[in-house]
């Protein structure tokens, strides 16, 4: 009897080994992530997307893990410009008649440009981009050229110029040799001069292209230029009790939600001017 | 017989080239109608940019007023529309080619175009504006213009200037702007 009860288990016993064994292995195997467009876009930003996904895929792969990607916004949506665009790219034209592309055609043919402005924001998130140009980010190259004494009496070389103030104030972009002049761009400063009249970068704290909440929020984001001698406000923070509790439970905090009671951008005055920053009087 | 034949032979050719010119020249007028035609003369980029950040483009309800509606007489008052765009056309190409575009003076063009401006052109689409529930005064306003005393006529544009070649930084959205009032008289 026993040995009867036995043959008719064995099958199953066996079954139940391999498929624990099988599943054990198929979690070594890593998983080979895909990217399928199955979205309502038009046909040139698809061919933006598979062009430049093997192109700049590092660029390409923070573009799919942003709110941006999840939301149907493409590259075109940011990077669209007019043909007669003081910004447009006249070198990106080149490739949409490469041969060694199936996406270097003519029909997918558009003026773009590699400079998103806020006024590009804005066709989107025209509140944000209007309190930033009121801001002291979005008009510090007028204060800088105001107040600071070392720009007014050449006390520093143009070297200087460019890597102390103007990686951080901005640069006042501008055309050369019928492209974007590389002495002013490539830069992400608060208060760069654009050539569509709008003034900033929204990329300062919002670094693309994953256009990560956590990113901006963290005050690393601030640190990039909020530090050194004439504005030390990171080595203060971080010698300070708020800093230090930072730094001890800030992996416990949840960077991914939309901004708190204060986070960096967040006027304390109200929700309604989170990206003025340090205005006497604002009123909308 | 022959007298017919003649006749609709002249028929059949009248149509075999009158078709293909009448098609032609509709196309080239709607080819020709738009804001992005209208910008590839550097003179009227400014014009563009701005109006494409106004709100007569970006509002909830996803209208807008190209530079057709505003700046020509409806296309449905077809032969003054057909005449008054070849006219302007002819005379932009000229002044294109004739003057510095160094000297295009945009303050003095845009006192121009609100002299040249018809009540019309406004009331092609702002039509409903007798009655504003919220705004007594500009509906007061508005019937002052429409049934103007002899002598006292005005125009849209006296009270409603820089509403749309503004230089702008970000884009105006009509539903995020602050209510609109008219500029006043």
């Amino acid at each position: 009897m026993t040995v009867n009860r036995l043959k008719w288990i064995t099958p199953f016993l066996l079954f139940f080994i391999v498929t624990c064994l099988a599943s054990s292995q198929a979690q070594n195997i890593p998983k080979i992530k895909e990217y399928r467009i199955e979205r309502s876009m038009p046909d040139e930003a698809v061919a933006c997307i598979e062009c430049h996904k093997q192109e700049h895929p590092g660029l390409f792969s923070d573009w799919t893990k942003s709110r941006h990607a999840s939301a149907n916004i493409t590259c075109y949506d940011c990077h669209k410009a007019e043909s007669f665009d003081k910004d447009v790219s006249e070198s990106h034209y080149e490739q949409y008649s490469r041969s060694d592309s199936p996406y270097g055609k003519k029909k997918y043919k558009v003026p773009i440009t590699a400079v998103v402005t806020p006024k590009d924001c804005s066709r989107c998130h025209p509140d944000e981009a209007k309190q930033y140009s009121i801001s002291k980010h979005a008009n510090t190259m007028e204060i800088i050229w105001k107040i600071d004494p070392w720009l007014n009496k050449g006390m520093n070389s143009d070297t200087e110029r460019a890597a102390g103030c103007y990686h951080c104030h901005g640069t006042i972009l501008s055309r050369k040799d019928g492209k974007l002049d590389p002495e002013t761009w490539p830069n992400v400063g608060v208060g760069r001069i654009n050539l569509d009249g709008s003034k900033g970068s929204c990329t300062s704290c919002h670094t693309r292209h994953m256009f990560s909440v956590m990113e901006a929020r963290k005050p690393e984001a601030c640190g990039q230029c909020h530090l050194g001698p004439d504005h030390p406000q990171i080595e203060i923070y971080m010698e300070s009790k708020h800093g230090d509790i930072y730094t001890a439970h800030g992996d416990d905090y949840n960077w991914k939600a939309a901004p708190g009671t204060w986070t960096a951008g967040m006027d304390y005055r109200g929700r309604h001017v989170r990206h003025v920053i340090f205005r006497e009087q604002v009123r909308f | 017989m022959k007298k017919y034949l003649i006749s609709a032979l002249l028929i059949g050719f009248g149509i075999v080239i009158g078709f293909p010119l009448f098609s032609m020249s509709y196309y080239t007028m709607v080819r020709t109608s738009t804001p992005e035609f209208c910008a590839s003369c550097h003179e009227i980029r400014y014009a563009y940019d701005t109006w494409k950040t106004s709100t007569h483009v970006n509002n909830a309800q996803g209208f807008v007023a190209d530079c057709m509606d505003c700046h020509l007489p409806a296309p449905h008052d077809t032969v003054n529309f057909f005449y008054t765009k070849t006219a302007h056309g002819i005379k932009d190409v000229f002044v294109h080619f004739t003057s510095d575009m160094e000297e295009y003076d945009h303050a003095l063009q845009r006192e121009k175009v609100y002299q040249s401006f018809s009540n019309e052109q406004c009331q092609k689409c702002h039509r409903n504006i007798l009655h504003i529930p919220d705004k007594r005064g500009a509906m007061l306003a508005h019937r002052d213009v429409i049934y103007a005393r002899k002598g006292y006529d005005k125009k849209c544009v006296d009270c409603h200037r820089n509403l749309v070649h503004m230089p702008r930084e970000v884009y105006a959205y009509k539903q995020y702007e602050k209510k609109y009032r008219g500029s006043g008289f």
